[in-house]
């Protein structure tokens, strides 16, 4: 407050005179006494001369008290303070305005008070500063008000900044608040650093060029976009949109829009914010809903049909493309236990099955069920699902089943064809060999009947008749062996030693190598172990090789035409190898030897090898052939040892 | 006595067939000289040649066969009538047999009758040959 200029009304001088004026310090002297600021009038001695209420009030003194008083005496707490003032101005006599002072005062002692105060001097006539009038308001409240508001201040300014770090710091997100004029107009007024993560631009851009964000928006995203803005706008509704983002790189990038909006009071609104980043996000849900969808394919498309049960065997889900395969409708299954829906001999196996799963971390299981009047066989594989769960695979094998059965069979047949074929191929040895035993029997009979019609010594007959009975044995084996040989018995794999089997070979080729005039010599090492194997089609398998070496060697001279079957071990395995001396094989036929119906000779049909072949892959060994260096061929096979070697 | 039984040789590989042969010629009438294989024969047999009436051999034989012992002998000049024995016989053997001058090819098992008849021509055949 400013002092008065000219000269100052003095309220409490009594040296007022005239009615006019004594109206005038009567008005004045009421306004000193009521104005809402304190108002006192200082001499040169620092004393009191007078003061008005409000001011004694804040003094904590009646007003009486302070008159003629010194400032010492009145305002102790503040007396340091405020006499320099007062020296001051009464000599300077320049006013000092709005100075401010804090302290304490009788009228509350324990409490500090903040007062503004302006001191203006009052001139006698000659110009001299005779007093100093004070005016002191009390600021305490203001002052607190201000510290409050400053600390306000201070604390939005902190969040503010706070804001704006977290914002400038979130990742693949920009927070934006965009201003919507009333005329459909907008613009970015703030956008975060984000602005380069979400939508590959500047910050300056952003708020640049107004559209600079929207224009990314892929065109057909772009209606339902601008659609939901107007809506949120017009509604004051929150927004929330996801769209496509074509940044001006080219590439394509999903963003995530969210904001609030609030009118202006100018019309329009504002419009705040989030903008995310959402591609990755985005091709992971895509990735999975393509994944889900694939697999849904896999399952549909697959002939394999799964179960998932919790361990204690109750269905939790069944997909199954043929419920003909089922023993009730793929619903019925949900919620049912299996040994509700299973044989209760199949319960069990499945049971163990799931004990195995539990322990060695998968299982499997072959059965068979009756469904609708046939029999069909199933495998099922089981492994965990999940911590609780257990998933299991189960296959119709029922028609491979069958076809394997088929293939074995026409395998078997095949192999006795050949036998046929083969033995059709040595009737005149197999007549020789027949005939020898026959021979014997009716020259013995006939030597006897002679004796007897002679009446002579009878004595001879019995070894004659011995003689018979030994030839007839003699016969009777041969005739077993062919029986064997003719047999469609079942594969039988047995334990054998292929030496032995050689030995059992020999008298089937005995009278074949006699008349074919080629010796045989058997190389066999007593060691090899026993295999496993067919007995009738591994002689098979020797046999022909055998024949085969045996027509080689057609075209030489008698005596060199020489056999050798020769065993030995190879590692774990047994080998055969049965060379000749005969023509060798063409390099060009080498490769398809043991293909079907190829065959080097007039009258072949190409199976033995083809048959060789076969019944080895069946007794998971090989066969193959080599020329030897001074002339013939020599076809081996060789068999894994049977397990144990005895 | 025993000088005027007439003597046949059998060769034959198969020791019962050999057997039971020179058992039925023994019976009747003939001493036999029994061999298991043609070498053995033309090893051993040139002894008794002068007095051999016949040789009854079999036709399929390890090492030397039947059909090649009558060769070896026709080389050695040593001429015995000879019966071919065979167990498997065909058309290509008999012609063969034939060829190579034998006097008969019997198919076993063959019958007394058709060994005697056999025989009784081989010594007919040698006969004829001694007087001519």
């Amino acid at each position: 407050m400013r002092a008065p200029t000219g000269t100052a009304p003095q309220p409490n001088s009594p040296r007022a005179s005239s009615v006019e004026p004594a109206r005038q310090l009567a008005e004045l002297h009421n306004i000193y006494a009521t104005a809402p600021v304190g108002l006192c009038c200082i001499d040169t001695g620092l004393r009191y001369m007078s003061i008005n209420e409000r001011l004694a009030a804040l003094n904590g003194l009646p007003v009486a008290a302070h008159i003629g008083r010194t400032l010492r005496e009145i305002v102790p707490g503040i007396a340091d303070l405020i006499e320099p003032v007062y020296r001051r101005v009464f000599e300077t006599g320049e006013p000092v305005f709005d100075a401010e002072l804090e302290g304490r005062t009788a009228a509350a002692p324990e409490v500090d008070r903040a007062w503004m105060c302006t001191y203006s001097p009052l001139r006698d006539a000659r110009g001299r500063v005779m007093a100093v009038n004070t005016v002191v308001q009390d600021v305490t409240e203001w002052k607190a008000h201000e510290r409050e508001l400053r600390a306000v201040n201070e604390s939005l300014r902190q969040r503010d900044e706070f804001l704006h770090i977290v914002a400038d710091r979130l990742p693949k997100a920009m927070l934006f608040r965009v201003v919507h004029e009333p005329d459909g107009g907008f613009r970015f007024t703030y956008a975060s650093e984000g602005a380069e993560e979400v939508a590959g631009l500047t910050i300056d851009t952003i708020l640049r060029e107004p559209t600079a964000v929207t224009d990314l928006i892929v065109p057909e995203d772009r209606p339902r976009f601008f659609d939901a803005m107007t809506h949120s706008i017009e509604t004051l509704s929150p927004f929330d949109v996801v769209c496509r983002l074509r940044w001006r790189d080219g590439t394509l990038h999903w963003g995530h829009f969210r904001s609030a909006v609030r009118p202006m009071p100018s019309g329009g609104a504002i419009c705040e914010g989030i903008l995310l980043n959402v591609t990755s996000h985005r091709r992971a849900v895509e990735e999975l809903v393509e994944t889900q969808a694939r697999n849904q394919a896999i399952l549909s498309g697959l002939p394999d049909m799964m179960f998932v049960l919790g361990t204690d065997g109750t269905y939790l889900d069944v997909h199954v493309s043929d419920a003909q395969r089922l023993l009730m409708p793929p619903d019925q299954f949900l919620g049912k236990n299996m040994a509700e829906v299973m044989p209760p001999d199949l319960a069990r196996q499945f049971e163990s099955c799931f004990e195995r799963v539990r322990k060695d971390g998968s299982a499997s299981a072959d059965y068979a069920l009756m469904l609708h009047g046939e029999r069909r066989h199933f495998e099922a594989r089981m492994v965990p699902c999940g911590t609780d769960q257990i998933l299991s695979i189960v296959r119709d094998v029922t028609e491979s089943k069958r076809a394997q059965h088929e293939v074995q069979h026409s395998r078997l047949e095949l192999a006795h064809i050949s036998r046929v074929t083969v033995l059709g191929e040595i009737t005149a040895s197999i007549a020789h060999e027949l005939n020898q035993p026959l021979t014997a029997i009716l020259s013995n009979a006939q030597a006897a009947q002679h004796v007897i019609a002679a009446g002579r010594d009878l004595g001879e007959v019995g070894d004659m008749l011995s003689d018979i009975v030994e030839a007839d044995q003699r016969a009777g084996d041969v005739i077993r062996r062919l029986r064997t040989w003719l047999s469609r018995d079942q594969f039988l794999p047995q334990r054998l030693n292929v030496n032995q089997l050689i030995l059992d070979v020999e008298p089937l080729i005995r009278s074949e190598l006699i008349m074919r005039h080629v010796r045989l010599t058997l190389d066999l090492d007593v060691a090899v172990p026993d295999v496993t194997a067919d007995r009738v089609q591994l002689q098979q398998v020797i046999l022909n090789l055998a024949l085969n070496g045996i027509d080689a060697m057609q075209e030489l001279p008698f005596g060199e035409r020489q056999l050798t079957i020769r065993t030995l071990v190879s590692g774990n395995e047994v080998q055969c190898a049965v060379r000749d001396r005969g023509t060798g094989i063409h390099p060009d036929h080498m490769d398809r030897l043991f293909d079907a119906f190829f065959s080097t000779k007039p009258t072949g049909l190409g199976i033995g090898l083809r048959i060789c072949s076969s019944i080895m892959s069946a007794h998971r060994g090989s066969i193959w052939a080599v020329n030897n260096p001074e002339g013939g061929a020599t076809f081996s096979f060789k068999l894994p040892a049977a397990d144990g070697r005895a | 006595m025993t000088d005027l039984r007439p003597l046949v040789g059998v060769i034959d590989d198969d020791a019962p067939a050999l057997k039971a042969i020179s058992r039925l010629l023994r019976v009747c009438g003939y001493d036999v000289c029994a061999f298991s294989s043609a070498q053995q024969f033309l090893d051993q047999g040139s002894a008794i040649d002068q007095r051999l009436n016949c040789l009854v051999v079999d036709v399929h034989m390890p090492g030397r066969s039947g059909l090649e012992l009558t060769d070896d002998l026709d080389l050695a000049d040593r001429a015995v009538p000879i019966v071919l024995v065979t167990g498997a016989a065909d058309a290509k053997l008999c012609s063969r047999a034939f060829a190579r001058g034998a006097v008969a090819l019997l198919q076993k098992p063959f019958t007394k009758v058709e060994l005697l008849d056999a025989v009784g021509r081989a010594r007919d055949h040698a006969k004829t040959r001694a007087q001519a």
